[in-house]
C-alpha cells in the first residue's frame, strides 16, 4: 500500500520538473539599477517574472541570460509604485547610449523555452557590431519552444551588423537567424553532398512562435527587423503585423517549416544593400509549411538592389511554402537590378497567389513593377494565381487568369504617404472576392468588402485601401450597469457625416441619468453627428423609490391641563429600493420645501408635534440610498 | 376673592373657638375617584391624605377647616410620555352633626382652595382655583375621646387652564381617626 502522501510528492516533484507549477514574481523598478538588478534576479530565481517599469529613462545595456526556461514579461509605462499604468511607449525609454546593445533577453531552458513579452518601451541609441543593436530575444531549446511577443514598442536609432532594430529568435541560437543567403549552402550540402553541416545537424526539433505588432521602427543602421524560427519537426509561425517599419535596411524574416504573415504594416523609406528594401522574407520547406504571406500592405519608397519593395523566397523540396500577396499596395520602391516592386522567388512546388495587389510605379531595370524567379529544377510544375492586380512592368513566367489592370491606381497623396484610392481609381471595385486569405477589413480599418463604386455590387477593390466612399468615424458605445443601448454597446463604423441617433435603455429599477464622453447631455434618445470619432456612455442610476403607504393624521396629545396636537406621518419601505439609508422628510409650504427631519432607513413613523390645530400641512418624503441620492417623493396633506 | 374668603374662615375659626363646646383633630385618608374622564384617562384615582379640625359652635353646627394632599403619575393620551400632578386642596365650612349614642352623624359642606401642579414633556402649569365641598358621615366613638370617622366627600373644582376646562374634584371616601378634647 503505497501512502497517499508520497504520491502527493511525486506528483509536486513531477510537476515542478515539467514546469508545470510556477511561483511567479513580480517587480517594480524605477531607475537603470533596479531594472538590471531584477533582470539579473529574474534569470536566477526559477520562476516566472514579471517586472514593471515605471515612467521614465534608463540608461544602461541591459542584460537577461538565463537557462531556466521560465516565463519573462517586461511591460513600460507605470505609475511610481506600479499600481496604475499609462500604456504609452513613449513614456519609458531603454537608452543604450550608443555604448552596446540596450536590450539582451536569452531566455532557453533544458525542455522548455520561456515565453518573452516586451512591451510599452521606447528602444533607443542601441549600438553594436554584432547583431540586434536595440533587441535581442531569443528562446531556444530541444523541448517545447517560447513564445517572443514584441508590441507596441518604439524602436528607433539602434545600430547593429544585423538587425539594427529587433532580432528575435527561437531557433539554435548558436548559429542565429537561418537567412536566406545561407540557406543555399546549407540547402545544396543537404541535398547533394551528403555531408550535413553541423548547422543542419544541431537544428533544433521545434521553434516558438514570434509575434511583433503595433511597433514604431524607424531609422535604425540595420534591419529594422530580423525574426528567425527554425526547426526540423515544428516550427514557429513568425507574424508582423500593425507596425511602421521606416529609414532601416527593412526587415528580414527566415522560417524552416514555419508560416510567416506579414500583415497591415506600412514600410517606407527603407535601404538594403542586398535584397528586400522593404521586406526580405524567406522560407525553407521539405514537406509542407513555409507559407509566406503579405496583406495589407503599405510598401513605398524602399530600395534594394533586388526587391526594391519585396523580396520573398519560398524554397524547399516536394512541398515548398505558398507564396500570397493579397491586397498590398506597393509603389515607389526602387531596385537597381531586378523587381522594382516585388522580387518573388520560389520553388516549383510552391503556389503563387497573386491577388488584388497594386504594385504600381516601381522601378528596375528588369521587372520594373514584379519580377519572378523559380527555381531551376522545375520537378513538380507551377501553379500561379495572379488575378486582380494592377501593375504595368513585369518580368518571368505568369499566368494572368483575369482581371488585372494597368492604370494608374490613383492614390490620394502617395508623395505624402497618403495611399487611400480617389474616387476615379480604377482599382475601386475592381478586385476579386474570391482571392485567398481576403482580409475583413483594409490596412487603416476600414471594412472591406464595400460597394465602392456604388452599383449595389459589393466588389472588394484592388490595393492595401477599401474605398468607402466617404471616411468612416468610429462610434464607441458604452453603457454603465442598469442598462443597455440602442445600437447596442461596442464599435460601429459610421459614415463621416452621418446622423446617429442612440437611445438609452434602462433595465428594471433602472433609469437613464445621462450621456458622458463626447457628449454631456441628459437627453434620451440623442442624436449625433459622426464628425468624427465619438464615443459615448449611457449613464444609468438605480430607482429610489418613495416610500409606500404613506398616511398621516392630526391627534391630541394631552395631560390633565395642558394638550398638543401632534401630526402622525406613517409609511413602509418600498420593497424595490436597495442600500437606503435614510427618509428624508419635507414640510412643503407653498413653493417652499423645507427638511423637517431626517430619520434612519429602519423608522416606519414620525411625530410632528406642538402642531397648530385647524391649520393644514403639507409634506414629501422620500428615501435616501448610501450616495445620499435622493429618489422620488410621496407626498401627504394633513388636516 | 382669595382675601375675603380668607377672611371669613378666620373669623368662622376665631368665633367658634370663642364658643367652643368641643373640638375634634383628626388624621384622614381616603380613596379619590376623579369625576373628569380625562383624569382618571390619564392618571386614574388614588389615595389623598390629610387632616380636618372641627369645632362646635352651637348645638350641632361645627365649623371645620382642613387640608389635604394628591399626587399621582399618568402618561399623556397619545404619546405616552410620563406627567404628573399634584393637587394641594384647602378650605373650611359648616357641618352639622346630631348625636345618635355610639355614631354622631354628620353633614355638611364648604369652599376649597385648589392648588394644583402638572409637570410634563409639554410643560410646567401650576395654578389654583376655588371650588366646593359637601361631606356626610360618622364619628364612631371610641373612647376616651377618641374616635374614628367615616366619610364620603364630593368636591367640584372647574378651572380652564387652557382651551378646554377641567374638574380637579370628585368623590372621596375614606377614614380618619380623630380626637375630642
Amino acid at each position: 500500500m503505497i501512502p497517499r502522501w508520497s504520491i502527493f510528492i511525486v506528483v509536486l516533484v513531477v510537476l515542478n520538473f515539467l514546469g508545470g507549477l510556477t511561483w511567479g514574481e513580480e517587480f517594480c523598478v524605477s531607475n537603470a539599477t533596479q531594472l538590471q538588478n531584477a533582470l539579473t534576479e529574474a534569470a536566477t530565481n526559477g520562476e516566472d517574472d514579471i517586472i514593471r517599469v515605471d515612467q521614465g529613462t534608463y540608461i544602461g545595456n541591459f542584460v537577461f541570460d538565463s537557462y531556466e526556461g521560465k516565463n519573462l514579461t517586461l511591460l513600460g509605462g507605470f505609475d511610481p509604485g506600479c499600481d496604475t499604468r499609462t500604456p504609452e511607449s513613449s513614456n519609458t525609454i531603454l537608452d543604450g547610449n550608443h555604448t552596446g546593445r540596450v536590450l539582451y533577453i536569452n531566455n532557453p531552458g533544458q525542455f522548455r523555452g520561456g515565453d518573452i513579452h516586451l512591451e510599452g518601451f521606447t528602444i533607443q541609441n542601441g549600438s553594436t557590431a554584432e547583431m540586434a543593436g536595440g533587441i535581442y530575444a531569443a528562446s531556444c531549446v530541444m523541448g517545447t519552444p517560447g513564445r517572443i511577443t514584441i508590441e507596441d514598442n518604439i524602436i528607433k536609432k539602434n545600430s547593429a551588423s544585423t538587425g539594427g532594430g529587433i532580432c528575435a529568435y527561437t531557433d539554435d541560437e548558436d548559429f542565429g537567424p537561418l537567412l536566406a543567403d545561407e540557406m543555399d549552402v546549407t540547402i545544396s550540402k543537404k541535398k547533394f553532398l551528403g555531408s550535413i553541416p553541423r548547422r543542419i545537424r544541431e537544428r533544433q526539433n521545434v521553434a516558438g512562435d514570434i509575434v511583433i505588432i503595433n511597433n514604431r521602427v524607424e531609422n535604425n543602421n540595420g534591419e529594422g527587423i530580423v525574426a528567425s524560427t527554425n526547426a526540423d519537426l515544428i516550427a514557429g509561425s513568425i507574424s508582423i503585423a500593425g507596425n511602421t517599419i521606416t529609414g532601416n535596411s527593412g526587415i528580414r524574416t527566415s522560417t524552416w517549416g514555419g508560416s510567416t504573415e506579414i500583415n497591415g504594416n506600412i514600410i517606407s523609406g527603407n535601404t538594403s544593400l542586398e535584397r528586400g528594401g522593404g521586406v526580405y522574407s524567406s522560407s525553407y520547406a521539405e514537406f509542407g509549411g513555409g507559407d509566406i504571406t503579405f496583406v495589407n500592405n503599405i510598401i513605398t519608397e524602399n530600395s534594394s538592389i533586388e526587391g526594391g519593395g519585396v523580396y520573398s523566397r519560398a524554397d524547399g523540396m516536394e512541398d515548398a511554402g505558398d507564396l500570397s500577396l493579397i491586397n498590398n499596395s506597393i509603389s515607389g520602391n526602387l531596385s537597381s537590378e531586378f523587381g522594382g516592386g516585388v522580387f518573388i522567388e520560389y520553388h516549383t512546388s510552391s503556389v503563387l497567389n497573386l491577388y488584388n495587389n497594386i504594385v504600381w510605379g516601381n522601378s528596375a531595370p528588369a521587372g520594373g513593377d514584379i519580377f519572378m524567379k523559380m527555381d531551376p529544377d522545375d520537378l513538380y510544375g507551377l501553379e500561379s494565381n495572379g488575378f486582380n492586380n494592377d501593375y504595368t512592368a513585369l518580368d518571368g513566367i505568369w499566368s494572368d487568369w483575369g482581371g488585372n489592370i494597368h492604370s494608374n491606381p490613383r492614390f490620394q497623396d502617395p508623395g505624402n504617404n497618403d495611399f487611400h484610392l480617389k474616387s476615379t481609381s480604377p482599382c475601386i471595385d475592381a478586385g476579386t472576392n474570391s482571392a485567398p486569405r481576403l482580409p475583413s477589413d483594409d490596412y487603416d480599418g476600414e471594412p472591406r468588402i464595400f460597394d465602392g463604386n456604388d452599383d449595389d455590387t459589393a466588389v472588394v477593390d484592388i490595393g492595401a485601401d477599401e474605398f468607402i466612399g466617404v471616411p468612416l468615424q468610429t462610434l464607441t458605445l458604452l453603457s454603465s450597469y442598469g442598462g443597455s443601448t440602442s445600437p447596442a454597446a461596442g464599435e460601429h463604423l459610421c459614415a463621416q457625416g452621418t446622423e446617429v441617433s442612440i437611445t438609452a435603455i434602462p433595465d428594471n429599477h433602472f433609469r437613464f441619468s445621462h450621456w458622458s464622453g463626447s457628449v454631456s447631455s441628459s437627453v434620451n434618445p440623442i442624436t449625433v453627428t459622426m464628425s468624427s470619432d465619438i464615443s459615448i456612455k449611457a449613464n444609468f442610476i438605480r430607482n429610489i423609490y418613495p416610500p409606500v403607504n404613506f398616511t398621516g393624521q392630526k391627534v391630541l396629545n394631552r395631560s390633565l391641563s395642558q394638550a398638543e396636537y401632534i401630526n402622525v406621518l406613517s409609511w413602509q419601505p418600498d420593497p424595490n429600493n436597495v442600500n437606503i439609508t435614510k427618509y428624508r422628510i419635507y414640510l412643503v409650504e407653498g413653493e417652499s420645501r423645507n427638511v423637517l427631519v431626517e430619520l434612519n432607513a429602519d423608522t416606519d413613523h414620525y411625530w410632528h408635534r406642538r402642531v397648530e390645530k385647524d391649520k393644514q400641512y403639507h409634506f414629501a418624503i422620500c428615501a435616501v440610498n448610501d450616495e445620499d441620492r435622493e429618489g422620488d417623493s410621496a407626498l401627504i396633506t394633513v388636516q | 376673592m382669595k382675601k375675603s374668603i380668607i377672611t371669613i374662615v378666620t373669623v368662622v375659626f376665631l368665633s367658634g373657638l370663642a364658643n367652643a363646646t368641643d373640638i375634634i383633630i383628626e388624621m384622614k385618608a381616603h380613596y379619590f375617584h376623579p369625576s373628569e374622564k380625562a383624569f382618571r384617562d390619564i392618571y386614574g384615582g388614588g389615595m389623598m391624605v390629610g387632616g380636618e379640625v372641627s369645632i362646635g359652635v352651637w348645638r350641632g353646627l361645627e365649623v371645620w377647616f382642613g387640608g389635604s394632599y394628591f399626587s399621582k403619575t399618568g402618561v399623556l393620551t397619545f404619546t405616552k410620555e410620563e406627567t404628573k400632578l399634584e393637587i394641594y386642596p384647602i378650605g373650611g365650612g359648616l357641618k352639622y352633626k346630631l348625636s345618635t349614642g355610639i355614631f354622631d352623624l354628620y353633614a355638611g359642606a364648604g369652599l376649597n382652595y385648589y392648588q394644583y401642579k402638572e409637570s410634563n414633556p409639554l410643560g410646567l402649569v401650576s395654578k389654583g382655583g376655588l371650588g366646593y365641598i359637601g361631606k356626610i358621615g360618622s364619628y364612631l366613638k371610641v373612647t376616651g375621646g377618641f374616635l374614628i370617622d367615616f366619610y364620603i366627600n364630593y368636591s367640584c373644582c372647574k378651572i380652564k387652564p387652557a382651551d378646554f376646562k377641567i374638574n380637579i374634584g370628585g368623590i372621596e371616601a375614606g377614614v380618619g381617626i380623630g380626637f375630642c378634647f
